[in-house]
């Protein structure tokens, strides 16, 4: 899932403070999973908001709407009678959500909400972990089924480093160090021996550093 | 309100001509049809029955509504079968709700009493009436969830202190009513307003806190119970818990035109009706607290007090006998 | 001979090599490599140059290396994962070549979060492992790490990092192997104060054929003072300093004097493991020590008796 945070308020406030008729835009997909962009987020921040404009003698309107999905244009196509008017829309999706607003609402000037922070899983709950970064073509068959280029600092292929320690990443004791569960994993399934090859260099067109992608369904043309 | 005084019912009014009465003065009756021995007089509860539970005399009313409208040709009339109410979940029977004592009405001394036909009960202080009566589980106010809404999120399964919610892996999901004791964390915490609360929805407790906000001045957002308010001077809004109270509500009292809003809350080591509840009020109010300081706005706007001794759940404050 | 190097003539005759540290100045001041080379110059047979190490932006290492080979110095040129991708690095590894640079050590590096650009982008294009196997494959095919054709080969003499001390210890000796496998000639380790615990590595690297296809360096490392011992403990991750070391340093009149007595007892000790060809002396910023300890160990230069 993708796991964004919202930007701190004084951004939110540049963002906003110039303008008088302003929707907040929820997603209830992601974002909400993540607790921070859903319907009640967005409701939340658009309080928010107008306290603030209230304080300063702002003025203006801010209202809230929420899509299930920013990133299908269908749901956001929905949405048209709301931003009919509006001089500003602030997404509280991940970073795909303002793009497809602003690219189905070219007159209205789109900002966003949040910070995309990563793909991540649910360690407990209120707290996320990185797990993937999209990198284009997964290695998991090889490391025990545990991610080294999303979960290892320094993305290594022939791991662990000599700051591993305790299980522990050298850059914080709160990060865990991949290699050594990937060490542990492959040792209880007996293959060990993996640990001994040697793996890379990479390909990196195949992730964002080979250009944006895009991905056809096979079989159905663009 | 139901008075029940135990009074009996007065058919005096039935007339000879009208329907038949038995030999204990009670209306002759057909269950099935809810039927008097007049054909276009319809009866239900004690006057038919006798003396016997509030919520028969009910279910007896409806089946005669549902008897009447098929006697007026109204075809589609049926009453709807209830699923029976299951046996209650194991950990709930097993100390997850957190008893609450009875208690103790007081009564004349019986040496005093043998001597007269006086009533024995002396009846409840206010506080023991409101303690007594506080000890509701309010089954069926709690969790209303929607599927549509909801995006299987598991919030409400992980962060319910009762395992109420469940979800399969489809992601459908559900709130057991009877595991559900209706504190609304899981309401609180629902990031796509899927819960609302079936007792005091979200839109009534904001109508209520613009209402009470009507002329601004201070508010309290607190806990229903007795001897839980912690503001008494402000105006109050009062739920089964504070956990209810979400950073929207509270934002909102703000927006409305309060001064100050005070939230009541159990201690730490004090948990009141509703386990964790506590914790779920101090994370919603840290959090609404920090959006002020966002907004340069002095946080104290929102201040948590802690509720003092609960004499209700420590069974303190029934009277000696 | 595959580089020509001193460090690569004296491990291959089987003398004893020493090899120190000189960091680049924060500065574009030549001087501070001269006068550092100066202080080493006839006590080592080679210096280490680090990149941007712990990564703090610095003079560059191919820079440096270069003034060190003008005051007649051998440097060991370090190289990281960190700051450049595949491109840049093959192209300064040409460039550390063609200015005469003959040893390359290669490394990760530290992770950018330790350094001074925090917020910096960590290329990590390769690792320590395949940027060996690169460095090897331009020298010896010799083509680029894309399978071109190189016109004239790097003649290095390839060298990287173990640390014995790092999680989990089992893989230690294997990580090495990786190294080894991919093409190194020697290794330099993380420094050592627990030497039980090294003389453990060491047995595993003998048993995995490892002393037999490259040769190690042990690291070693004067404590300056018994903050310096308890911050290494503590705070520096995959790093060993025992207690009893710790206490040494505490109860010392003179802590410097005593964390130079260490070093000496350590490389003493570290020399009689079997499988070790060298000591490499991590004296940061303070270089006037190595003199000291190298005469104290009764350490020459392997070179000298070349």
């Amino acid at each position: 899932m993708i796991v964004a945070k919202p930007k701190p308020f004084r951004k939110i406030k540049q963002f906003t403070d110039p303008y008088q008729n302003i929707l907040v835009v929820g997603c209830n997909t992601c974002v909400a999973v993540c607790l921070t962009g859903g319907e009640k987020e967005a409701e939340q921040l658009a309080a928010k908001i107008r306290l603030h404009r209230r304080r300063e003698g702002l003025g203006g309107t801010v209202d809230t709407v929420t899509v299930l999905r920013q990133c299908e244009h269908e749901y956001i196509e929905e949405i048209k009678d709301e931003v009919e008017g509006r001089d500003l829309i602030l997404s509280t999706a991940c970073s795909i959500g303002p793009q497809a607003l602003a690219e189905r609402y070219q007159d209205v000037r789109v900002v966003p909400g949040m910070n995309t922070k990563m793909l991540g899983m649910v360690k407990e709950h209120h707290t996320w972990s990185e797990y993937c970064v999209a990198c284009g073509d997964c290695v998991l068959h090889k490391t025990g089924g545990l991610c080294p280029i999303a979960r290892c600092a320094k993305e290594l292929l022939n791991g662990p480093c000599g700051g591993s320690q305790g299980g522990r990443c050298e850059i914080s004791p709160e990060v865990e160090c991949i290699w050594q569960s990937i060490h542990d994993r492959l040792k209880r399934l007996g293959m060990e021996n993996d640990l001994k090859k040697i793996l890379g260099p990479r390909n990196w067109s195949w992730s964002k550093h080979g250009g944006p992608r895009t991905f056809h369904k096979e079989g159905f043309k663009p | 309100m139901i008075i029940a005084i135990g009074q009996m019912s007065d058919l005096s009014f039935v007339d000879d001509g009208g329907p038949r009465l038995d030999e204990r003065g009670l209306l002759v009756f057909d269950a099935d049809r809810q039927a008097t021995t007049s054909p276009d007089v319809f009866a239900s509860g004690e006057v038919v029955t006798g003396p016997g539970a509030a919520v028969n005399a009910i279910a007896s009313g409806k089946r005669a509504a549902v008897a009447i409208a098929r006697y007026l040709g109204v075809a589609a009339a049926e009453l709807p079968d209830p699923d029976p109410i299951g046996e209650l979940p194991k950990r709930l029977r097993e100390g997850y709700v957190k008893p609450a004592p009875r208690r103790r009405m007081p009564a004349r001394d019986s040496k005093e009493r043998i001597e007269d036909f006086q009533e024995v009960e002396l009846g409840f202080a206010e506080v023991d009436a409101r303690c007594e009566a506080s000890r509701c589980l309010l089954c069926g106010s709690g969790a209303r969830y929607s599927q549509l809404k909801c995006v299987s999120c598991l919030t409400c399964v992980r962060v319910c202190p009762y395992g109420a919610p469940w979800a399969d892996k489809d992601g459908l999901g559900g709130i057991d009513p009877a595991a559900c004791q209706a504190c609304g964390i899981c309401y609180t915490q629902c990031p796509a307003k899927a819960i609302d609360l079936e007792v005091r929805s979200e839109e009534q407790v904001l109508a209520e806190i613009e209402e009470k906000l009507a002329g601004g001045g201070e508010l309290e957002i607190g806990c229903w119970y007795p001897q839980s308010r912690v503001a008494p001077d402000a105006a109050a809004v009062l739920l089964p818990c504070t956990a209810r109270v979400s950073v929207l509500m509270l934002l909102r009292a703000l927006e409305a035109g309060a001064e100050k809003v005070y939230v009541a809350v159990c201690s730490d080591d004090d948990d009141g009706h509703f386990k964790h509840g506590h914790r779920q009020t101090q994370a919603a109010v840290a959090e609404a607290r920090a959006a002020l300081e966002d907004i340069e706005m002095d946080p104290d706007a929102i201040e948590l007090v802690v509720v003092g001794e609960k004499k209700c759940l420590q069974g303190k404050g029934a009277p000696e006998k | 001979m595959k580089s020509g190097s001193t460090l690569e003539k004296v491990l291959v005759a089987g003398n004893f090599a020493v090899t120190a540290e000189l960091g680049p100045p924060k500065g574009a001041d030549a001087q501070v490599i001269i006068d550092k080379a100066r202080i080493l110059s006839g006590h080592v047979d080679a210096v280490n140059i680090t990149d941007n190490q712990t990564a703090i932006a610095r003079m560059s290492s191919m820079a440096a290396a270069k003034l060190v080979i003008e005051q007649g110095m051998e440097p060991i040129m370090q190289m990281t994962c960190r700051d450049r991708n595949r491109l840049a690095m093959q192209a300064d590894i040409l460039g550390a070549a063609a200015l005469g640079v003959k040893n390359l050590l290669c490394l990760t590096g530290d992770h950018q979060s330790f350094g001074n650009h925090p917020k910096s982008k960590g290329v990590y294009d390769l690792d320590s492992v395949t940027l060996v196997r690169m460095v090897k494959d331009m020298r010896d095919v010799p083509a680029f790490q894309c399978g071109e054709e190189i016109t004239v080969a790097p003649e290095l003499f390839i060298g990287a990092a173990a640390n014995p001390y790092a999680d989990p210890f089992p893989f230690r000796a294997i990580r090495l192997a990786k190294k080894v496998e991919a093409g190194i000639d020697f290794v330099q380790t993380q420094i050592v104060y627990n030497t039980e615990k090294f003389a453990e590595f060491m047995a595993q690297c003998r048993e995995l054929g490892i002393t037999e296809r490259c040769h190690i360096l042990a690291g070693v490392a004067p404590l300056k003072s018994a903050g310096m011992a308890k911050y290494m403990k503590n705070r520096v991750a995959g790093m060993d300093v025992p207690d009893a070391v710790v206490k040494r340093m505490e109860d010392a009149t003179d802590a410097a004097e005593e964390g130079i007595d260490i070093c000496v007892e350590i490389i003493e000790q570290v020399r009689a493991v079997e499988g070790v060809s060298g000591v490499h002396i991590m004296a940061v910023e303070w270089e006037e020590a190595v003199p000291e300890i190298t005469a104290r160990a009764g350490l020459k230069p392997g070179s000298a008796s070349l």
